[in-house]
């Protein structure tokens, strides 16, 4: 498109359908947030857990959540500032990712601070993953991407179960949530990324 | 029947055109991909956004990146409905040919 010329009607058309064509990449993602949290809350999970089994009862593994996810956390800032500078274009769906994220985050938060107030650990790991389950069915949709569908839905399954598990059975419980919602479809959807990027 | 006259001239351009089609679409735009897009020069790309801005369809931010300038280009409201006013004109037009 070099200089102003007169256009038909069916030009005017195909420009507009051309250039709509060229907006509809849908929004993509990398899977690196997905593998990020996955892997953390994976390994506290695990880290917590195992020791209590081990070593009669003892509780040094929780050690593993604040700081694994003061470590995510971190981690989560330096990456969105960054991408957020690289994108070009924010689509609709896009902001739709961003406020679909920053609820699971409120929920989170809720959830904890009133689980540990209120009520055992289970029952605040089963509102955790039905939280969890929320988000990847939304962001699922989103993204059209059927596997973090899927892993909601699992998350949905084992947050209800884990309900009725006494401690510290949930903690298991989470490390396999995430591992069917966030770890295998955030290596599907790298995979994914890579090849359409190719 | 419409006549091609009353297609709204700010928009009844091929660049103008093919720029607001790709605001439609999205939340905000920089530039660079306007420019991306629709394979114009900066300079023709640049007078037509300035001609869209004061028609008052879209907004144009100018910041820094880096040290380096960024404009962002967004539509609004007043633009949107250009648009689908367009959209109609131009359907009833060809569906009258």
């Amino acid at each position: 498109m070099k200089t102003e010329r007169h256009i038909t009607e069916k030009e005017s058309l195909s420009i507009i359908q051309s250039m709509l064509s060229k907006t509809q990449l849908g929004v993509r993602d990398n899977g690196f947030m997905f593998l990020l949290w996955g892997w953390l809350v994976f390994l506290a999970a695990m880290i917590h857990y195992i020791p209590f089994m081990l070593m009669d009862g003892n509780t040094i593994g929780g050690l593993a959540w604040p700081v694994l996810m003061s470590i995510g956390g971190v981690v989560s800032t330096i990456y969105g500032i960054r991408k957020g500078k690289q994108e070009q274009v924010r689509t609709y769906a896009h902001q739709m990712l961003r406020l679909t994220t920053l609820c699971m985050g409120v929920g989170i938060a809720f959830t904890i601070t009133f689980g540990i107030l209120f009520t055992t650990w289970p029952v605040t790991y089963g509102f955790l993953m039905l939280v969890y389950g929320t988000w990847l069915f939304m962001s699922g949709g989103i993204l059209e991407f059927r596997p973090l569908q899927v892993g909601g839905v699992v998350n949905w399954v084992l947050g209800a179960i884990t309900f009725f598990v006494p401690e510290p059975h949930e903690l298991p419980m989470i490390a396999f949530a995430v591992l069917a919602g966030y770890i295998i479809p955030g290596y599907m959807l790298k995979a994914k990324f890579k090849k359409e990027a190719a | 029947m419409k006549s091609f006259q009353e297609l709204d001239p700010v928009l009844h351009s091929q660049l103008r055109l093919a720029v607001m089609s790709l605001l439609i679409a999205v939340k905000e735009a920089e530039f660079t991909y306007l420019k991306e897009k629709t394979e114009a020069t900066a300079g023709n790309l640049s007078v037509q956004v300035q001609k869209l801005k004061e028609a008052g369809y879209i907004d144009v931010e100018k910041s820094f990146r880096d040290n380096y300038p960024l404009t962002t280009c967004r539509i609004t409201s007043a633009g949107k409905k250009a648009f689908n006013k367009y959209v109609d004109a131009l359907q009833q037009y060809i569906h009258k040919k």
